[in-house]
């Protein structure tokens, strides 16, 4: 690797001239590092910058990705598409140094609001909970006479007041709370 | 981290198969983000928004010249290459 900027190649902003470039890395060029620093920098701080606010951690990031690549740069070849990997390289050093920070403050982790695949994972595993929960209700729901199944959704799930109910379904008070107590006996039944 | 975008969009930001779906589309991936899409249409706008986010299309960040060529220069010092500046 030549330390210097001696060689100088005409380079211009492309896919093309990237692939180019690492090769010209890869042989010694030191020009090409930087012009792959050049061509890059301002695509990173966009995209870490969505990520996280705090400039100062954004930027030590960024430097550790490009050295990082300096020191692997005879693996170049392994590397399918360098916009991914440098923008993937950022954002898996941004969740450790977040995860490292948490570590060593006293702040909780529950009270940062860290995105990471492990978030998408939960909220993927919470989404099909929900999903279903829901799918047994209303199964549940479809073993009620249409009219138990009105009452109960107006009570439990439209909370509405038993008076409301009444006017709602036309009927007094105390047939609304049989109607409502023999669909939850016949749920339980159900449940079992 | 970011509280200026929506948590739906962060989350797709840094979501691996999601880089590379825009910056590597080969046709498995095209492919495998249809089939994604036809099973959630309500994911179509979010994708989209991350999409123009990563692509730079708007409300775009950078650094000023003088911290680029700053950062530069540490990067630099820091991998041991000498440089004429």
């Amino acid at each position: 690797m030549e330390n210097n900027y001696s060689k100088t190649t005409t380079y211009t902003d492309s896919d093309v001239e990237t692939t180019q470039l690492l090769v010209d890395f890869k042989e010694g060029n030191v020009a090409a590092f930087s012009k792959l620093y050049n061509l890059h920098i301002n695509m990173l701080y966009n995209y870490g910058y969505k990520l996280t606010t705090d400039v100062e951690l954004l930027k030590d990031c960024i430097q550790e990705v490009f050295i990082k690549i300096y020191n692997k740069r005879t693996e170049l070849d392994l590397i399918l598409n360098f916009k991914s990997y440098l923008l993937i390289s950022l954002k898996n050093k941004l969740c450790d140094e977040s995860r490292k920070r948490v570590h060593l403050s006293d702040v909780a982790v529950e009270e940062l609001d860290i995105i990471s695949s492990d978030n998408i994972e939960h909220d993927y595993i919470a989404a099909e909970k929900v999903k279903s929960n829901n799918m047994f209700v209303s199964k549940m729901l479809d073993q009620l006479s249409p009219r138990q199944r009105s009452a109960i959704e107006l009570y439990y799930i439209e909370e509405k007041k038993y008076e409301d109910i009444c006017t709602i379904m036309n009927m007094n008070y105390q047939s609304v709370r049989n109607l409502i107590h023999r669909g939850i006996l016949k749920l339980r039944t159900c449940a079992v | 981290m970011s509280i200026t975008i929506d948590k739906r969009v962060s989350e797709i930001l840094v979501c691996d198969g999601f880089i590379n779906y825009v910056m590597n589309p080969t046709s498995l991936i095209l492919k495998e983000w249809d089939n994604y899409f036809i099973e959630n249409p309500d994911q179509i706008p979010i994708v989209n928004e991350a999409k123009q986010i990563l692509l730079c299309e708007h409300d775009y960040h950078s650094l000023p010249p003088f911290e680029i060529k700053e950062l530069e220069m540490r990067i630099f010092e820091k991998c041991g290459i000498k440089t004429f500046s």
